[in-house]
């Protein structure tokens, strides 16, 4: 069997070295230990000595090049044995290869990349093929990790005494569990599949080995377009404590009135889309550098779901009764629940109203939900002593958090956006103006 | 060559020993009464002779609808009893060969543990290295008043009566019991079954419970739930026994009481303490080998009051010599399976759904009914159904529960199932042969998943 001479790890962060010089030729009798060639890494220069004894049957590395740690650069053996298995001499610059006397070695036989990393030997890959083994799951005894014939007779011997139970079999797979690894002469059952798991190592290489399920889905979308949004618009934070006693009084009457339960949530997309056609600035997108002026408010409620949340759109809020809206808000937060909202209902959005008040919030800063340039956030009402008139006062306050794009809404807009906002909202008649 | 003493030759002692001689140990077994012990005597083999005949004997009178006209069938009962004790006898005498074969010596006396080394055979020590304990058990007596009077029986004295009853009252509505309200049911006895817990055969599944109830229930036997018998007293016509029932008195009158409460270890008189083997509420302490306090000495079977069946007895004694001669024993009590007698009989291995919801386990219930087996309509009309409890995230079998006829073999595949942990996949994938009544088997899988083939979908 012949002997390779690999690049070897010289320190915990070395990947590669470069040949320096060879200290033996092709064809020159070498004993272990000798000194065959120096390398250099970005740190240190060392010298690289035989780990056998006999002739230097083939030199796979010439000076100057750079080798990957463990890659082969050169092989031992007794004169004129078969070299099996070496690797590629493609990725070997074999001009650059000293110019001495070269023995003639047998020629650099089977050596194939398969596609990627796997390196196996066409006697290997026939034998595997014959029996019908799936090599990708092997690691090789040969050179660099090459899969050779032995390693499939192996396996093939191995397999046939793996047994594992249904069960045993199914967690496994589930936990990606190489189920060669488990040392057991009868079937493998669930108990020892939960062994291995619970006692794998915890490998600090910077993360813990925990189970991930990849991003997918709507938690995906939701990444993506948080993180535009974020990158995108630079994002200032404005907060306006609005008194909502007129408000709550404008509520309850509806309730009654309509014999269902409104919420804040109507008044405020009501109050807003009125606001937004009044500034007119703050109902715009920026989409590569163009402004578009949007002329409806068509306003999102952004509606929490188990893993997410979905922004279903009420179109030309600003025309549609509290009536209205109190009915289609409902009908489609009932749709977003169930998942059965239509591409339709959440598009074309211009401006979104987010709503933590009943988690008891009382600030917090939303993110603009692309192409948009506000978002406003609405917090709790609750109930506070406030100084009206030069004197204490219980009224229902509540928290309203603006957050809007700098590159296009200035801070003075923004504030006189919700004075309006705060206007409406206090003094509800003006709705109906 | 390691001696191997067993005291007991019941279903326990007997297989312990030919499986220790099998390992090449020198063994001997020791029995004061009969080989065979409980189960070949007067428990689970003369129950199912005259079970055997039971069945056949309604299967005739209602054999009408299926094309039997007999008329004037009898009930020879000293013919039936003759031939009961005729497949005793027999088996008895199987257990002798088939020790004798495997060159198991039979001491026929009173055993007594000295030390971890020493047996007492009436009185003569024999040297040991390991000690097997197979005692058994013995029904449980009850002490109201007038529980010594003749007509008061135990399981033993049901099996030999020396007529049919005519009416019975049996406190107990566990196995026992319920099989014996089936049995002489079936003989035209009136039955009234008194069970002091809110249902019968109470870690049963549920479901199965009920069905079994149900059926007998039909055939005649009464049930009084939650209900004692205060006291029993002798009258002309035979007997009276006061039960209460919640907080209601009743007063039912029977030829005979039938008190099948339970069975507990018989322990006593055999040198326990006196060799330090330590017992909890009468049952021998033993840890998962079968080892008794005192190292060398196991405890198997009934004695240890784990789990009071024969077969778990017979692989306990197998667990426990293979340990005694330093093999891994291989015992796995999840496959243990309970069988019930009844007609249909009713059969199962593994967890109820009861356990599992305790257990907080989350599971999926797949479900057959017999109805839809063309076998079983068949044998019987349709009437039961097969009950598979199964992991709901990997499928794996969990429990099965089986009501209908073949149910007691049925269970087999079931037991090994879980053995093999063995998933719905598996039981699905495995072809049952038509007509069967396993065919219900891969249906209960498959209607899991709620697509059985041979039942409507579920809505």
């Amino acid at each position: 069997m012949t002997i390779n001479v690999h690049m070897p790890q010289l320190g915990l962060t070395m990947t590669e070295g470069k040949i320096v010089r060879w200290l033996k030729a092709q064809g020159d009798k070498v004993a272990a230990g000798e000194e065959l060639l120096e390398i250099e890494t970005d740190k240190i220069t060392a010298q690289i000595e035989a780990p056998g004894q006999g002739v230097l049957l083939k030199i796979l590395a010439g000076i100057g090049d750079t080798k990957p740690v463990q890659a082969v650069l050169a092989v031992i053996g007794k004169p004129g044995e078969q070299i099996k298995d070496l690797p590629a001499l493609s990725d070997q610059s074999v001009d650059s290869l000293q110019a001495t006397a070269l023995v003639d070695s047998p020629p650099a036989a089977e050596r194939v990349i398969e596609g990627g990393r796997i390196f196996i030997s066409p006697a290997a890959k026939k034998l595997a093929k014959e029996m019908n083994i799936d090599y990708t799951l092997l690691t090789g005894s040969g050179p660099g990790g090459r899969i050779v014939e032995c390693d499939i007779q192996e396996f093939a011997a191995r397999k046939s005494q793996v047994k594992t139970s249904p069960l045993a079999a199914k967690i496994a797979a589930e936990k990606s569990l190489d189920l060669e690894g488990i040392a057991k002469e009868s079937r493998i059952m669930k108990a020892d599949v939960l062994e291995v798991l619970n006692s794998k190592p915890v490998e600090f290489k910077g993360a813990l080995e925990l189970e991930g399920t990849p991003l997918a889905g709507m938690r995906k979308i939701i990444a993506e377009r948080m993180n535009m949004s974020w990158r995108t618009s630079p994002h200032v934070n404005m907060t306006m404590e609005v008194d909502m006693t007129a408000a709550c009084e404008l509520k309850n009457r509806l309730t009654r009135a309509a014999n269902s339960k409104y919420s804040f949530t109507e008044i405020i997309v009501k109050s807003a889309a009125q606001a937004l056609m009044e500034y007119k600035e703050v109902n715009r997108s920026l989409i590569n550098d163009t402004v578009y002026q949007h002329e409806t408010a068509n306003v999102g409620v952004a509606v929490a779901l188990d893993n997410g949340l979905i922004v279903p759109v009420v179109k030309d809020a600003q025309t549609k009764s509290l009536g209205t809206l109190h009915n289609e808000i409902a009908n489609l937060g009932e749709k977003a629940r169930k998942g059965s909202l239509s591409p339709e209902e959440i598009s074309g959005g211009t401006f979104t109203v987010t709503n933590l008040g009943m988690y008891g919030v009382d600030h917090f800063t939303p993110i603009i939900n692309p192409p948009e340039s506000a978002i406003l956030g609405v917090c709790r009402v609750v109930k506070k002593t406030v100084v009206i008139d030069d004197e204490s006062v219980i009224r229902p306050m509540m928290n309203l958090c603006l957050s809007f794009d700098h590159r296009l809404i200035d801070g003075a807009l923004a504030a006189r956006f919700m004075q309006k906002l705060r206007q409406l909202l206090e003094e509800p008649y003006l709705l109906m103006y | 060559m390691k001696r191997i003493i067993v005291i007991g030759g019941g279903p326990g002692g007997y297989v312990a020993a030919i499986r220790a001689a099998q390992m090449g140990g020198e063994v001997h077994l020791v029995e004061k009464e009969h080989l065979g012990g409980t189960c070949l005597n007067v428990g689970c083999i003369p129950t199912k002779a005259l079970l055997h005949t039971a069945d056949l004997y309604q299967a005739i009178l209602q054999g009408g609808s299926i094309g039997l006209k007999i008329e004037n069938i009898q009930l020879d009962w000293q013919v039936l009893q003759r031939k009961k004790q005729a497949v005793v006898t027999r088996l008895v005498k199987g257990v002798d060969s088939l020790l004798k074969a495997n060159k198991v010596t039979i001491h026929k006396g009173h055993a007594v543990v000295v030390d971890a080394k020493t047996v007492e055979i009436e009185g003569k020590p024999l040297m040991a290295d390991s000690i097997i304990l197979a005692l058994g058990s013995e029904p449980v007596k009850l002490g109201f008043p007038g529980a010594d009077l003749p007509g008061i029986l135990d399981s033993t004295g049901a099996l030999s009566l020396a007529q049919p009853p005519a009416s019975m009252i049996i406190i107990g509505g566990g196995v026992i019991g319920v099989e014996f309200a089936g049995l002489f049911s079936a003989l035209g006895c009136r039955v009234t079954v008194v069970e002091m817990l809110p249902q019968i055969l109470p870690i049963m599944d549920k479901e199965i419970a009920g069905d079994v109830k149900q059926e007998l229930s039909k055939n005649g036997v009464s049930f009084l739930n939650e209900a004692g018998v205060t006291e029993v007293r002798q009258v002309e016509e035979g007997l009276t026994a006061k039960i209460l029932c919640g907080a209601k008195e009743r007063e039912i009158a029977a030829q005979y009481v039938l008190v099948a409460v339970g069975r507990r270890p018989r322990i006593q008189a055999c040198g326990l303490e006196e060799a330090g083997i330590r017992t909890e509420r009468g049952r021998i302490i033993v840890n998962e080998h079968f080892v008794t306090s005192v190292p060398g000495i196991y405890a198997i079977g009934d004695c240890n009051g784990q789990i009071m069946l024969a077969h778990a007895a017979s692989a306990q004694g197998i667990a426990a010599v293979e340990h005694a001669m330093g093999h891994q024993p291989a015992y796995y009590p999840g496959t243990i399976p309970s069988c019930i007698y009844t007609n249909p009989e009713a059969a199962s291995v593994g967890l109820t759904e009861e356990q599992l919801r305790e257990q907080d386990t989350e599971y999926k219930v797949g479900r057959f009914q017999l109805a839809g087996n063309g076998k079983a309509l068949i044998e019987n009309g349709g009437r039961g159904m097969v009950k598979i409890l199964s992991g709901a995230r990997y499928g794996e079998i969990l429990g099965v529960h089986i009501f209908g006829p073949r149910a007691t073999d049925m269970i087999a595949e079931a037991a090994l199932g879980i053995r093999l942990e063995a998933t719905l996949d598996e039981l699905i994938s495995t072809i049952h042969a038509h007509p069967t009544v396993s065919e219900a088997f891969g249906e209960a899988a498959l209607d899991a998943g709620n697509r059985a083939i041979h039942w409507p979908p579920r809505i």
